[in-house]
């Protein structure tokens, strides 16, 4: 049995997805044959001139339109046929598909274009995005997705491929199946216990010089999380908290070190959390520093998410700096003790000082978040927010104002218990929620991020987003956006007339003004 | 933790069992080959690896076999660690390492490529309490024929680990070290130079054999189609090992007529190779075994119909399974098909070797 793994667009091209790089080498140490197929990059590396900012993080929103991809697939048909020529030239029985929000249309498209050219190959969806069970529903109704996993599948997939040669999969658990008519589900699979005998990564099909990066690799060496923060939907994919040793995680970098050449000398962990035993982070910051993988001349960085905690202490922080910890990435998201007990969050903000201080006494550069308008903030929590950004200003590189400023995301503690917050039922939306006594509503927030980045514009403190539209487009657009939501369209229009002034281009936006005035119109008339 | 008197005591029936040529045995094997399968990070000219295989999984392994092979470690000579890939590279190899550590009295070998013996592996194997005897697998002397041999580009790599290991040893250190070269037409040219390397990273020896053939396109790596080269260059290898004094162990000579006799094999007495699935892998020239200790207790497939069969066919006096082996019958090697490995081919597809 030969398995063939995809990763369609729209996804990084920096590094090799990790997921794929991740199930390759769990499928090829199960003695499967595996090959990874990344059209993502493919396409992205021979993107033509019309579709050249496509992978420009601001245009995700491109590809969460079915008809947009649609359209795109269509367009470079000859080049799409060629990769799923390549793809069925390898023979392979099953195809799994890495998906996410951001590539389940192209990866619906490109799933029917192989089964029309191979009707016997089957094909497994899987990815975070089938949390959501809805998204399993949908998956089936495509018509070309035989499987999905919701869940971790290092080992469920190779599973999978050995129960279809055997030719039954009813004892193989965690699989959703359809027979075309019927959605069945074979049970619950457990997570996997030991994440150290985890295989590593296998860049064998998709090697790290064919990405934007070539000296950097990601790594995710822990699931899940220590805590369970009110706001968070995160961690709810990955139960508990799971994580490799120091001594695991070294001999994977070591192995790549040895394989992909020296100039890999960049890892960003994409655990939720680093710090979650704190035991593991000091035996690998001591290891790197005592064995420091070959050649010790190109030292290697790393950088990673982490929470606030006491075992983050002076000692250990120098460790990490000598050990190769570039940044530290924390979610510090208030600096009122009593916001940051109702997100259920387990420190204070002297620690978090305390903590941000050491880090940047020995050169790690810090960055922290921030949220707005959690249920139950007042202005003079909010205040304290910004009292605490004035103080860890000196030791922080930059910060991120979360620019949905705290919104309620599925599968969340808050998403499931907005009584107990004190939210609005039932909800209208999750970026505009509002509390009961009317005080915390989206345009609050609003203003709170902005007086928030006008202080750290003030103080010269860097502030990222991840969005490259300035405060106030950003403004225009989203109370535009909120207020078309509540049907409020003389507000609506008002602000994104005044996003057309800046921006008189715009598309989308040009479009939606087009579409409240005929709103208005119809209305008008009934 | 047993004794060393079950080791000593298995020994010695083991070897009344085997001067007696008895078949069904009361002795345990005194020596374990595990095959532990794991990823590689080399591509060598050489290799037996396909496509896919499935690696080795210390928690299933003890699982199922843990208990049935118990009394046979504890009672072994030696362990030692086998497979496709690279040994060190299996993920969690220390908790893999640590199981066969538990039986300390044992002599543990396993090879490596070197790129992943890293000061880290070789601190920690030096301060198990086990001894060990590595072999590292280099068949080079330097980057050029090493880039060549294995199609990767760690040599350098390898060196710093090597240093590290010398001076791990130059200071007390317990960890015995050999080199292998494994002699091709492509690197049988470095053997000698391959010798003086050896020497200065402080080998206890020097080990070179022949290449087997797994695939048709490796037919020319073989020296069996530059029998003079390979004979002279086998013997200034010899001459130049006895010159600076290292141990050096060199497969038999192509066309001599002193050939040592066929000696009666001793390794289905004294040995047993287990890979994970449980199966018996027999010896490379042997047929398959079809045993497997997966469902069945451990005496009942030692004393089983596959080993007693050889067991009888050996003490009956049929050599005919040394044919095509040259480590029993050295003569063997004039025969180009004790170069290939024929486990799993037809006819058609050895005569296809053969003839090239
Ligand atoms: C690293 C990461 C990225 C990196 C990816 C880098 C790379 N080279 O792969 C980057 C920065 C590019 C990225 C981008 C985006 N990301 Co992102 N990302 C993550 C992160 C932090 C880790 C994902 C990961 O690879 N983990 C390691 C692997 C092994 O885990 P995994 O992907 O979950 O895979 C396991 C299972 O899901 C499953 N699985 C995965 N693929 C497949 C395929 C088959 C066939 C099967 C059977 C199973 C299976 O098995 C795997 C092994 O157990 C997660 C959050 C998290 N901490 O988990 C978000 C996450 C995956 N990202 C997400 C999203 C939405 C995005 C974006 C679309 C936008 C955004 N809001 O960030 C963009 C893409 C747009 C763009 N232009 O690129 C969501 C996906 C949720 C969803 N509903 O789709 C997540 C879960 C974050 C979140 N909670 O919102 N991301
Ligand atoms: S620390 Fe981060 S990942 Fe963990 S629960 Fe809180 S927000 Fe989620």
């Amino acid at each position: 049995m030969k398995v063939a793994l995809l990763q369609c667009p729209v996804w990084g091209t920096r590094e090799p997805p990790l997921a794929v790089v991740q199930l390759s080498g769990c499928l090829k140490a199960q003695g499967i044959e595996t090959r990874s197929f990344d059209v993502n990059n493919r396409l992205y590396k021979r993107r033509e001139e019309s579709y050249k900012n496509l992978w420009a993080w601001e245009q995700s929103m491109f590809w969460y339109s079915k008809d947009n991809v649609k359209r795109f697939f269509s367009d470079i048909s000859g080049t799409v046929e060629g990769y799923a020529d390549e793809i069925l030239a390898f023979g392979p029985a099953l195809a799994g598909f890495s998906v996410a929000a951001s590539s389940y249309h192209f990866s619906v498209e490109m799933a029917k274009l192989l089964k029309r050219k191979d009707k016997n190959m089957k094909v497994c969806f899987g990815g975070q995005l089938f949390l959501d069970k809805r998204n399993i529903e949908k998956a089936f109704g495509e018509s070309c997705v035989d499987y999905v996993i919701a869940h971790e599948s290092d080992i469920a997939l190779g599973e999978l491929a050995r129960a279809l040669e055997k030719g039954n999969i009813a004892n193989c658990a965690g699989i959703h199946r359809s027979d075309g008519t019927r959605v069945s589900f074979t049970g619950e699979r457990k997570s996997l216990k030991n994440l150290d005998k985890i295989p590593y990564m296998d860049f064998s099909d998709l090697r790290i010089e064919d990405y934007d990066d070539s000296r950097h690799i990601m790594m995710m060496a822990s699931r899940g999380c220590v805590w369970n923060c009110a706001f968070c939907s995160s961690r709810a994919f990955w139960p508990g908290y799971r994580y490799m040793s120091g001594e695991r995680i070294h001999q994977e970098i070591s192995y790549h070190r040895s394989l992909q050449k020296p100039d890999v000398s960049h890892i960003d962990f994409a655990d939720l959390v680093f710090n979650g035993n704190i035991d593991r982070v000091r035996e690998f910051a001591k290891l790197m520093v005592k064995y420091p993988p070959f050649p010790a001349s190109h030292k290697m960085q790393w950088n990673a998410n982490a929470i606030i905690s006491p075992g983050l202490d002076e000692e250990t922080l120098r460790l990490m700096a000598e050990s190769g910890c570039q940044r530290l990435f924390f979610g510090i998201e208030s600096g009122s003790q009593k916001v940051l007990n109702g997100m259920k969050k387990f420190y204070s903000p002297e620690l978090a000082l305390d903590v941000i201080r050491n880090a940047s006494k020995y050169g790690i550069k810090v960055t922290c978040n921030f949220m707005f308008g959690f249920p139950g903030e007042t202005e003079q929590d909010f205040d304290l927010t910004l009292d605490f950004v004035k103080q860890a200003a000196p030791y922080v590189e930059r910060v991120y104002p979360s620019r949905t400023y705290c919104s309620l995301e599925e599968s969340s503690y808050l998403h499931s218990h907005p009584e107990e917050y004190g939210i609005r039922t039932p909800l209208s939306h999750h970026l505009y929620w509002e509390s009961n006594d009317g005080t915390n509503t989206y345009p609050v927030r609003l203003k709170r991020c902005q007086r928030f980045e006008l202080l750290c514009r003030e103080i010269g403190l860097k502030v990222d987003c991840g969005v490259k539209t300035t405060v106030e487009l950003d403004e225009y657009f989203n109370l535009g956006h909120y207020h078309e939501f509540k049907k409020e369209y003389d507000s609506a229009l008002s602000y994104y007339d005044s996003y057309r002034k800046l921006d008189p281009e715009n598309e989308v936006v040009n479009r939606k003004i087009e579409e409240i005035l005929k709103n208005m119109a119809g209305e008008a008339q009934r | 933790m047993p004794g060393n008197n079950k080791v000593e005591e298995n020994t010695k029936l083991n070897q009344e069992e085997y001067a007696s040529r008895k078949i069904v045995l009361a002795s345990y094997p005194r020596t374990v080959f595990v095959q532990m399968d794991s990823i590689c990070n080399q591509d060598c000219l050489f290799c037996s690896r396909d496509a896919a295989y499935s690696h080795f999984d210390i928690d299933e392994y003890r699982e199922r076999y843990g208990r049935k092979l118990q009394p046979v470690f504890e009672r072994a000579e030696s362990i030692i660690l086998t497979g496709s890939g690279e040994l060190l590279a299996l993920p969690g190899i220390k908790e893999s390492l640590d199981y066969f550590n538990g039986f300390a009295h044992a002599e543990k070998m396993f090879a490596t490529n070197g790129s992943t013996l890293t000061p880290k592996m070789a601190d920690y194997i030096n301060d198990s309490g086990n001894r060990y005897t590595i072999h590292v697998s280099l068949h080079a002397s330097n980057g050029d024929y090493h880039r060549m041999m294995t199609k990767s580009g760690n040599f350098d790599l390898i060196i710093e680990n090597l240093k590290h290991l010398r001076s791990l040893r130059a200071n007390g250190g317990n960890v015995r070290l050999n080199m292998v070269f494994l002699l091709t037409a492509k690197n049988i040219d470095n053997l000698v130079e391959f010798v003086h390397f050896a020497k200065e990273y402080g080998a206890d020896s020097v080990i070179a054999y022949y290449n087997y053939i797994y695939r048709q396109d490796q037919r020319d790596l073989s020296c069996f189609f530059i029998k003079e080269k390979t004979n002279d260059i086998l013997l200034k290898a010899g001459e130049t090992a006895s010159r600076v004094g290292m141990r050096i162990t060199l497969p038999p000579k192509f066309g001599q007529d002193n050939y040592r006799e066929k000696t009666l094999c001793g390794e289905a007495w004294s040995q047993i190779m287990i890979n994970c699935s449980g199966d018996i892998i027999t010896c490379d020239v042997a047929g398959d075994s079809r045993e497997s200790i997966l469902n069945k207790e451990f005496m009942d497939v030692w004393n089983g119909e596959y080993f007693t069969g050889i067991r009888k066919k050996l003490a009956d006096g049929d050599t005919s399974c040394a044919k095509y082996c040259f480590r029993a019958n050295p003569a063997a090697v004039n025969d180009f098909r004790s170069h290939i490995i024929t486990r799993g081919k037809t006819e058609d597809e050895i005569k296809k070797v053969i003839e090239g």
